[in-house]
This record gives C-alpha cells, sequence and structure tokens, in this order.
C-alpha cells in the first residue's frame, strides 16, 4: 500500500500540543460548572466521586483516545471519521465518527457567541466598567440587565434588529481571530497561540485568586460573609450525599465534560504527533493542568467570592448565573480594584474560552482537507461559513437561550456521550485493548500501569453506559417534552440534523478520494508506511 | 469551616498541584526529553 497522504501540519513541541489540548479542556465549565455542581453534591465530600471518575473514566479515555489518534495520523488520516474507520475496520465505525465533527462545529456555533460575550464583559470593565449605577441595592437587578442585553435574552433577533450591537461585533471579532489561528496552522497558530494564552490565563486567575482569597470580611454589618465561610460553603464535606446516586453521577459527568474527551479533538490533535513522541506522559499532562484549573481555582474562586458578598442565595443561579449575573455584582462591591479584577475575570474566561474554540475548529478544517483535498485557505473559508451561520442563527433565536440550550443538551452532551461510548468500545473490544496499549507506548516516557488494561477494557465503557444511562433517565423526558412543544427547539434539531446530513455526505465524498489514493482506510494492513 | 472542610480542601489542591508539577517535570527534564534533547542538540 502506498498512500498519497501527506502530513500537511505538524506540532513544533511537545509542550505546544500539551498545552493545546489543555486549552482545548480548560474552558468555562471549569470556573463556573465545576464549584456548582460540587456545592449541590456535598462539598468537599464530592471530591471522592470526582477523582473516582477522574482515574476510572476521565484519564484512561483520554489515553484511548490519545492512541486511536495517532494510530489514524500514522497510516495517514487526521480526521475523526477516517481515524474511527481505520480502528474500527470499517464504515459503521467510519459514519459514527461523523460525530466527531458534528460536535465541535456545533458546539462552536454557541460557544462562539458565549466567547463574544466574555470579549464584551472584558472590554467593559477595561474600559472602566459596567455601569450598575450607584445604589448597592440596585446592582444585582442592574446586573441581570446587562446580562439580558449582552446576551439578548428577553427577545428573539434583539442582538440583530437593527444597529450593529456590540456582542455580534465581538462575535464577528471572535469568529475572524478563531478563522485567522486556525488558518495559521497548528504549531504556527494554535500552538503558538496556546503557549501564549495559557501562561496569561494562569496568571489572570492568579490575580483574581489572591484578590478573592484576602477580601476577609468586606461587610461588617454580615460578619457571617467571610472568606472562610465562603471556603467552608464550598468545602466543608455533606458524607450524606455520597449514598446518592446522582452525586456519582453529577461526578462522572463534570470529570467527562471537563476533560473534552469524546469530542473529538484529541483524536484530530494527537493523529499529528509521531511514533517517536510520548502520548501517555502528554495525555496525562494535560488532564491534570485542566484538574489544576478547574479543582484549584474553579474550587477557590467563584463561589467564595460569591458568598462573602452575596451569602448563600449569591452562589445559586447556575453557570451562568454565577459568572455573568452574581460576580458583576461582587467586583462592584469591591470598589475601584473591583474594575481590574472584573477585567481580569472576564479575560480569564475568554481565553478559556477561545483555546477552546479554536480546538472545535481545527478537526473539521482538517477533515475539510483531507475528505475534499481542499487547500487550507478554502478550507477555512468553507468552516467559517458554516460557522458564522450557526453563531447567526443562535444569536437570533436568543429569547431564553434556548437555541442554545437545545444544542448544549443534544450535541454538547449527548452526542459527545455516544461519541465516547463508541470510542471506548472500538479502543477495548475492536482495535484490542493489548494493541492499543502496545500503540500507546511507543516512545512514551511513563508507562500505563497494567491495572488500567482491565479499566479501559471493562470498568470505563461500563462506567460510562452507566452515566450515560442515568443522564438520559434523569433528562431525556423533559427534553423530549421541550422539543414537542417548542418551534425553536425544534427547527434547532433541524438545523443540527442538516449539518449531520453535510457531513455525512462529505465523508461519502472522502471515503472514495481516500480509497483513489490508495489509503487502507478499513485499517486491514499491519504496519503503517506514511513516512514522517 | 470544619477540620474536614480544611481536609478536602487541602488534599484536593494539593493532588492537583502535585500531579502537575510531577507531570511537568517529567515533560522537561524527563529520561526520554533528556535523551531527545542530546540527539538534537550537539552541543550537549
Amino acid at each position: 500500500m502506498t498512500s498519497k497522504a501527506r502530513p500537511t501540519d505538524q506540532w513544533k513541541s511537545q509542550i505546544g500540543v500539551i498545552l493545546a489540548v489543555a486549552g482545548s479542556a480548560v474552558g468555562l465549565g471549569n470556573f463556573l460548572r465545576f464549584p456548582g455542581q460540587a456545592v449541590t453534591h456535598g462539598g468537599g465530600a464530592f471530591m471522592i466521586p470526582y477523582f473516582c471518575a477522574l482515574l476510572l473514566l476521565g484519564i484512561p479515555i483520554g489515553w484511548s483516545e490519545w492512541a486511536m489518534g495517532r494510530y489514524g495520523g500514522e497510516r495517514g488520516l487526521h480526521s475523526v471519521p477516517g481515524i474511527l474507520g481505520m480502528v474500527g475496520h470499517g464504515r459503521v465505525p467510519r459514519y459514527f465518527g461523523v460525530l466527531g465533527l458534528l460536535i465541535p462545529l456545533v458546539i462552536y456555533m454557541y460557544y462562539g457567541l458565549i466567547e463574544a460575550w466574555c470579549l464584551r464583559y472584558a472590554w467593559a470593565y477595561l474600559a472602566g466598567g459596567p455601569a450598575l449605577g450607584t445604589d448597592p441595592a440596585g446592582w444585582a437587578a442592574a446586573s441581570a440587565d446587562l446580562f439580558a442585553r449582552v446576551t439578548g435574552s428577553n427577545q428573539d433577533g434583539l442582538l440583530l434588529h437593527g444597529g450593529l450591537d456590540p456582542t455580534v461585533v465581538c462575535l464577528f471579532l471572535v469568529l475572524a481571530m478563531n478563522l485567522w489561528l486556525v488558518w495559521r496552522g497548528l504549531s504556527g497558530g494554535i500552538e503558538l497561540f496556546c503557549q501564549i494564552a495559557m501562561p496569561a490565563m494562569a496568571i489572570c486567575a492568579v490575580f483574581v485568586l489572591i484578590r478573592v482569597l484576602t477580601l476577609g470580611t468586606p461587610n461588617p454589618a454580615e460578619p457571617h460573609q467571610n472568606v472562610l465561610a465562603g471556603l467552608a460553603y464550598m468545602w466543608n464535606p455533606d458524607f450524606s450525599q455520597l449514598g446518592n446516586f446522582d452525586t456519582w453521577l453529577a461526578a462522572g459527568g463534570q470529570v467527562f465534560f471537563s476533560l473534552s474527551v469524546g469530542f473529538g479533538v484529541i483524536l484530530n490533535y494527537a493523529s499529528y504527533i509521531s511514533r517517536k513522541d510520548d502520548i501517555v506522559l502528554s495525555s496525562l499532562t494535560a488532564a491534570s493542568t485542566n484538574e489544576l484549573f478547574e479543582v484549584s481555582f474553579g474550587g477557590l474562586i467563584t463561589v467564595t467570592a460569591a458568598f462573602v458578598f452575596l451569602g448563600a442565595n449569591g452562589v445559586a443561579g447556575g453557570t451562568f448565573g454565577v459568572g455573568f449575573q452574581t460576580l458583576p455584582v461582587v467586583f462592584a462591591s469591591m470598589g475601584s480594584i473591583g474594575r481590574w479584577v472584573g477585567a481580569a475575570w472576564f479575560l480569564t474566561l475568554f481565553l478559556a474560552a477561545i483555546t477552546s474554540s479554536l480546538s472545535m475548529l481545527q478537526p473539521v478544517k482538517a477533515f475539510l482537507e483531507e475528505s475534499l483535498g481542499l487547500h487550507r485557505g478554502v478550507a477555512v473559508v468553507l468552516l467559517g461559513g458554516i460557522a458564522v451561520s450557526g453563531s447567526i442563527w443562535v444569536a437570533w433565536f436568543s429569547k431564553g437561550l434556548r437555541a442554545l440550550d437545545t444544542m448544549d443538551f443534544w450535541v454538547g452532551t449527548v452526542a459527545i456521550f455516544v461519541l465516547a461510548t463508541v470510542q471506548i468500545i472500538l479502543f477495548g473490544w475492536v482495535l484490542g485493548v493489548d494493541k492499543g496499549l502496545e500503540s500507546a507506548h511507543e516512545g512514551a516516557e511513563i508507562r500505563i500501569p497494567g491495572i488500567f488494561r482491565y479499566i479501559l477494557k471493562y470498568v470505563a465503557p461500563v462506567y460510562l453506559g452507566v452515566v450515560l444511562i442515568g443522564f438520559c433517565i434523569q433528562n431525556l423526558p423533559d427534553r423530549l417534552a421541550t422539543v414537542a412543544a417548542e418551534p425553536v427547539a425544534r427547527s434547532t434539531i433541524g438545523l443540527v440534523g442538516a449539518v449531520l446530513a453535510l457531513l455525512a455526505v462529505l465523508t461519502w465524498f472522502g471515503e472514495k478520494r481516500w480509497r483513489e489514493q490508495g489509503i487502507d482506510i478499513d485499517g486491514r494492513d499491519k504496519q503503517p508506511e506514511v513516512a514522517r | 469551616m470544619t477540620a474536614g472542610g480544611w481536609v478536602f480542601l487541602i488534599v484536593s489542591v494539593g493532588t492537583v498541584w502535585s500531579l502537575a508539577a510531577w507531570c511537568y517535570y517529567r515533560v522537561l527534564f524527563g529520561k526520554r526529553s533528556a535523551e531527545y534533547r542530546q540527539m538534537h542538540d550537539p552541543s550537549e
């Protein structure tokens, strides 16, 4: 077999690919979703199921994705359908791999909008801070009003109706920035940017953390609202929650989503790593970076800051509520330094978002280049057209963030579970766990402990299946009822279906092209022949 | 803050920092990294 596929892109350094994968994983969920989950499910005690899920689910699935990605890349394919078709020896896994394109592309459609909110808030703080008024009693209402204006959540079409809304300007700015960085390629775009953005994000987060931990008791009239009480609210363990299945489910879901496994991103990123380079330690390092941001920044900043100024009521409000509505009130309460703490906070969120959104565009760009033989510039323009169309859809149906919510549930949650389940079965049972681990160990700096052979083959698929079934039982009936009742939800599902169909057709063209090139797309040959 | 709260905070934050520190140490100064640098840097 002679492959005509040429590696078009390469990572420049091991630390670069680690930071790129970590940047993909560190997102808003680390800072906003994790603390909310911990508070709801037993505080400090939540960390017991959380670390179990990390060990049994997150880290092993990560290793399997890195190994499968490199396995496909060595054989000349870098797109998720190509890689899964090769690992799974056939057409069915290949078309399941279309989910690995749909997921990042559709998530980008709403994530790009959230990124635009972060940029707009960051800019507002850098320019002097949003005007919440002079009366502290009115700050909460003013902050809620600001959030409604930024997101257009009061009415459909509010952001795109007449005039040039700043959120829309930010949306196009972040899209242009994302596309430009993706166009520059792996080493010159994504890798270089993540090497700057990740340390910058850490610096911003450390600045906010220091300020939050030195708040003391800012309001003498409310002595019980102090830093220690805020930390206690987050970390005091409630062991009774450990007997609740929901707690274990929530921990599994948090670890799973936080690490960006089942996204299709790691498969693509790892496909550009050569056999002589390590992937075992790199995968673990990327996961540990994500955990560092999640546990030590997300676990110490958000809840503590909200509690110190607003008490337990300030912590309620969900992911967006705490991050975009409660914390601006907290920053206003800090006085003059609040402007800079707010700017650092929203810059942290913006950098977390953009390092993630970059990773969502890259797998689809690689697929367009690989399946249709497009030049990088053409692929980026086509990708940009699809992405901006979806983002405009989400921005238009902004009332109650219904389009965003629908995509987030059906694609950003359910489809990820499905793809991850397919992947872990392919790795453990079709490719074979022994062959997969052997492949992972090529060039490895450390060895995967033997116990993970059983975890990857038995424990992780069962754990994932239980989390998936539990999640569906808890959420599917309500969601199906929502789809039945809401035209926006139905039409958004239709849009997602159209994108899925388009990607499946392109995969069919890709199959033909890859076969014509002589690539072993069903993975029947024993040894890779693609020179590196 | 209860003693249990402190234990969970310190152990959790300590675990993730220790893991990250160990990983980055191995990435930057590990055996393979040293060999790799030696292969590519004749001055070493």
